[in-house]
């Protein structure tokens, strides 16, 4: 299984997570890829960042 | 029986009551007065033949119409709620007695103490196999094909539960796996578990594995993984524990990617207990330089410097040295590409059976990238396919995909405690600003009702945490078509990569198993 999800900034969806969330098999290998682009320039806010 | 004799034991937050067993016909006094957060402890015995379904205990009021309610009647107008039957109480005892799925645990850390294989080998000569962990074990004893326990020598006070001898492949997995033991495996030391393999069969099975570098060690996870899903899709290289980098024979690890970044590099080599001398190599294209070979105690041995012509076997010159001291002559040239040089433990010429791990402390500075520019064009679908196994292969919108500038091959197994941490000096000095990570994971724990965090970058300190941007695993699971089992989050904040500054850094707040190939890549 391979899951692949960017990171990236629409003009009409600068919350980025909503267009960054993939579902991943427990227990089960998986290959990933994250893409993190350069021109996602949202909010700075760290609220996301506070937990773990 | 179980019930015979069981202690009860609860805070009253009643003032002036009366603590009473009951059995319908029966009372017991315990005590004249007890005022409010008293702790009330009754133990209490039944007679055989007792009807359980109707026997309990409870706790009445001690006002004075005690002696005229009924206790037939349980529970009673006058009761005050607290109340235990001997069948609830019954089946506590059998659960907090029950022997407890095998799991590893440090003897003296308790259960938050985790140790981690460091190595596996197999001796030919002996025909057994030694599991090597970090730290002493209360793994639980084993079963062998004949009824035989054996035992872990820390353990004599174990209790019952941890006293239940297991199958092996329960708590430990080997590839490959003996079919039969006569004998059971036993703890030569505490951290050191032996499996003596009888039949030529296995033998061989062994030996092979061994050379082709496809065995590995494993011990179990808890909950431990399905039988179907324990093994990787790729179980070369070295497989590992629950936390910590373990390496099997025949492998190499802390690989550095040549081409135009890392062409300086420096590798620190941790050497476990080993028994015998050890050979250091260096591996770069199709040339093999020996570079240590009295290695025989603990040390740190480092190699430094920068790579030239290895592929040409001109220049690939000695810069090991123990102790930590470091040398600084060029291994290969800054202008070759694509040069892929690893560092290597070997027990003699031909076998690594003793190796011990190898860990990737640093890297040294890495030079400018060259004039290719990496042009990404901007994207929103979140469908975007990045695949790492197409290095060298266009992404959206055409842009080059350079080959990962950070490589490594084998299976990071981290549980939240050891986190994985590329330094700052590792990482590119310029660049577009945008980056990939891929990775073959293995999710182990279910989620627990907390954020866990998958990668961020940034130090992850300060009263931002600068973690942007970052990757998590949502705490709960998410019923729908889309999440069914997990949802991954990534949040993306003010990005501006700017690997130079910045530290990348994966943290797990669960188990999670990266895996090769191309287990963990950045671009």
């Amino acid at each position: 299984m391979k899951v692949a999800m960017r990171a990236s900034m629409g003009e009409a969806n600068p919350d980025l997570g909503a267009d960054s969330i993939g579902a991943l098999p427990l227990q089960e290998w998986v290959h990933v890829a994250f893409t993190f682009e350069n021109r996602t320039a949202a909010a700075t806010e760290g609220h996301p960042f506070t937990y773990g | 029986m179980l019930w015979n004799s069981i202690a009860i034991n609860t805070i009253l937050f009643f003032g002036g009551v009366y603590g009473v067993a009951s059995r319908k016909d029966s009372e017991v006094r315990v005590t004249g007065s007890l005022c409010a957060y008293d702790r009330l402890k009754v133990q209490w015995t039944l007679p055989e033949g007792v009807d359980l379904e109707t026997a309990s205990v409870g706790l009445y009021d001690a006002g004075s119409a005690l002696d005229a309610e009924p206790l037939h009647q349980w529970p009673g107008p006058k009761a005050l709620g607290v109340q235990w039957t001997p069948q609830q109480e019954a089946a506590r005892w059998r659960q907090r007695h029950a022997p407890q799925p095998p799991s590893l645990h440090c003897d003296i850390g308790g259960p938050s103490c985790s140790v981690s294989v460091t190595n596996v080998g197999w001796d030919p000569d002996r025909r057994r196999l030694e599991v090597h962990f970090d730290g002493p074990t209360n793994t639980p004893t084993f079963l062998s094909s004949s009824g035989d326990r054996a035992t872990s020598p820390s353990r004599s006070s174990s209790s019952e539960g941890e006293k239940s001898a297991i199958p092996l492949s329960a708590a430990l997995s080997i590839h490959p796996m003996p079919t039969r033991l006569l004998t059971a495996p036993f703890w030569e030391t505490s951290s050191k578990l032996v499996v003596l393999v009888d039949f030529p069969t296995d033998q061989r099975a062994i030996a092979d594995a061994f050379a082709d570098g496809t065995a590995f060690a494993r011990v179990v996870l808890d909950p431990a993984p399905t039988d179907s899903n324990a093994l990787p899709p790729d179980g070369k290289t070295f497989y590992d524990s629950q936390e910590g980098i373990a390496r099997a024979p025949g492998t190499s690890e802390g690989i550095l990617e040549g081409g135009e970044r890392a062409l300086r590099g420096q590798f620190s080599v941790r050497l476990g207990e080993v028994g015998r001398p050890l050979v250091l190599r260096l591996w770069a294209g199709s040339g093999v330089q020996t570079l240590h070979d009295t290695i025989s105690s603990e040390a740190q041995v480092k190699v430094s410097g920068a790579v030239e012509n290895i592929d040409s076997n001109a220049a690939a010159e000695d810069t090991a040295s123990s102790s930590g001291s470091a040398s600084s002559r060029p291994l290969a040239s800054p202008a070759a590409e694509s040069t892929l040089f690893a560092v290597s433990l070997c027990a003699d010429e031909t076998s690594e059976t003793e190796a011990a791990p190898v860990v990737l402390h640093s890297l040294g500075p890495v030079t400018p990238p060259s004039t290719t520019s990496r042009t990404q064009k901007k994207s929103n679908n979140p469908n975007d396919h990045h695949d790492s196994t197409k290095s060298g292969t266009s992404t959206s919108g055409g842009a080059l995909n350079p080959k990962p500038f950070w490589d490594p091959k084998g299976v990071f197994a981290l549980t939240g405690l050891r986190p994985l941490v590329l330094p700052s000096a590792s990482l590119p000095s310029t660049g577009t600003g945008s980056w990939s990570f891929s990775c073959w994971l293995w999710i182990a724990d279910p989620p627990k009702g907390a954020f866990r965090t998958l990668l961020f970058k940034g130090s992850g300190q300060g009263g931002d945490l600068a973690r942007t941007p970052s990757a998590w695993l949502h705490p709960v699971r998410v019923i729908g078509a889309r999440y069914d089992t997990m949802g991954t989050y990534m949040y993306s904040h003010g990005l501006r990569v700017s690997l130079v500054s910045s530290i990348l850094t994966t943290y797990f707040g669960g188990s999670f198993l990266f895996n090769p190939e191309r287990v963990l890549c950045l671009y």
